[in-house]
């Protein structure tokens, strides 16, 4: 599935995002303020890391970058990064969302 | 609350040990404990009993852990349950029967903490340890341990300009550290160079800015202070202990170079003993990775936050310096069986406090620190320790 955007929710009161259909702002406790928005599929990467040392089950696909992705939206989430050329993983580059597959998102450098 | 003491412990050497189960470790390390507080033969007088352990069902395909303890140590008929925090699993357990000691509930309990990880290979080992990060948010899209601390790193370098150096400088000052530890798994010093250029494992971090994976167990006995007068150990006071809790997923902290719940626990244990943190003399910090300590020694306060970085690098926190932090050698080179991790804090502390640290004694210390995290910061807990006057 090609994502364009996510679905994600708001808090009207304290402005936090989040992408998954969370009951609970995250960021001050609050449920009563809850509405849906839309999120990306643009983004900026927060942090990054390129993993070497790979968990059970993703041993073939090390290396891979990782990384925290802030949406357009004003939310947060921990995705997958790719980028043709490495140098363009860097904080506050611009990525865009690939793919949302199975839970996992994917942004590409752009 | 009624003052309570620690009047025991004891703790296994931490290494890989392949040949010895989960209730040798705990056998060694609870009667070490017993033995210390001068109570082994008349062990019944344990009113309680809590084992910390992040995961034996990951490690040792068991679950329902504290009767395994209960039996290894012959303490039958002992009211016994398991906490789980990640790698602050046995700073809960003994933030428990702490508060369930000071309440007047018991006088008298037993904690121990165990974690037996070299069971399975690295890539299973890892596996289990992102279990510990939220499992559809994070590790699902490939998030391990060293990458969420990696993605702290490269943050706190972002914004507070840290370097490839002063993280390494934490890695060299506590292997020099743990060189003096009996008990340490890699008692080893490196030189900032070999710590500089090791293996990458997660950019910015390398093999040397990671925490050991150990075999091993710790405990301690908690009692009231008047019960531990006719015990047989020096009692060291509990003058904290505090927890604090964080959302489970690094994205959704506002910002993740702070560690909101280790300031949570450390200002509420502070406000509990009426301290500071320029009154403590050592502290034995979470370094599961070196950025770990950094952010730590921020966010207790013993250094403005983004100076924890310039400190490592300038001695401030080696033995000998302003606030020697992990002078056990720390995670890093005393070795990291996550869910004994807590409970050797503690030892250290006791230790030093008593005056028994041998060459590795801070002169003169009267209040320690313990600082255990579980996760990327989502559980803390916090004890401050004062030498009996």
């Amino acid at each position: 599935m090609r994502a364009e955007t996510l679905p994600g929710m708001r808090c009207n009161g304290c402005g936090a995002a989040f992408a998954l259909p969370g009951r609970i702002c995250p960021r001050c406790g609050r449920d009563d303020r809850l509405e849906p928005c839309t999120l990306g599929p643009e983004g900026t990467i927060y942090s990054f890391t390129i993993v070497r040392v790979a968990p059970e089950g993703l041993e073939k696909e090390v290396p891979y970058a990782l990384g925290i992705v802030d949406l357009v939206g004003g939310a947060r989430v921990t995705a997958r990064l790719l980028a043709e050329d490495p140098d363009r993983l860097a904080i506050d580059a611009p990525v865009r969302l690939e793919r949302a597959e199975k839970g996992v998102y994917t942004f590409r450098a752009v | 609350m009624r003052d309570v003491v620690v009047a025991g412990v004891g703790m296994t050497d931490f290494g890989v040990f392949r040949d010895r189960r989960l209730e040798d470790l705990i056998y060694e390390a609870g009667k070490g404990a017993l033995c210390d507080a001068g109570i082994w033969e008349e062990r019944e007088a344990v009113q309680a009993l809590y084992v910390g352990n992040f995961s034996a069902e990951g490690f040792n395909r068991q679950n329902h852990v504290a009767p395994i303890a209960v039996r290894a140590l012959g303490l039958m008929g002992v009211a016994a349950c398991r906490t789980e925090g990640a790698c602050a699993s046995s700073g809960i357990a003994m933030r428990e029967a702490t508060l369930l000691v000071g309440a007047g509930v018991y006088d008298l309990v037993l904690v121990v903490g165990v974690e037996k990880m070299n069971t399975i290979e690295t890539p299973g080992i890892t596996r289990v340890l992102a279990e510990a990060a939220h499992a559809e948010e994070e590790a699902a899209a490939g998030a391990t341990f060293p990458s969420l601390f990696a993605m702290i790193a490269r943050r706190h370098m972002h914004v507070y300009g840290t370097t490839r150096e002063m993280l390494s400088a934490v890695a060299v000052k506590n292997h020099r550290h743990g060189a003096k530890n009996p008990r340490a798994h890699l008692r080893k010093e490196i030189t900032l160079e070999k710590a500089m250029n090791a293996q990458p494992i997660c950019d910015p971090l390398n093999l040397y800015d990671c925490s050991l994976i150990s075999d091993g167990a710790a405990a301690v006995v908690v009692a009231s202070r008047e019960r531990a007068r006719s015990l047989a150990g020096i009692p060291v006071r509990i003058l904290a202990a505090a927890q604090a809790s964080d959302v489970p997923c690094l994205h959704d902290k506002p910002d993740i170079t702070i560690s909101r719940a280790t300031r949570l626990a450390a200002s509420r244990a502070f406000g509990e003993a009426r301290l500071r943190p320029a009154d403590v003399d050592l502290a034995e910090v979470h370094d599961c990775f070196t950025i770990a300590e950094i952010v730590a020694t921020e966010d207790i306060g013993f250094f403005e936050k983004g100076k924890g970085g310039p400190a490592a690098l300038d001695g401030a926190t080696a033995f000998g310096g302003s606030i020697p932090v992990n002078v056990s050698g720390g995670l890093k080179s005393k070795g990291h069986p996550v869910g004994a991790t807590g409970l050797a804090q503690v030892f250290e502390m006791v230790t030093q406090l008593r005056g028994q640290a041998g060459e590795r004694q801070v002169a003169g210390a009267a209040v320690g620190l313990a600082h255990n995290l579980g996760g990327s910061g989502a559980t803390c807990t916090v004890h401050l320790f004062g030498r009996e006057l």
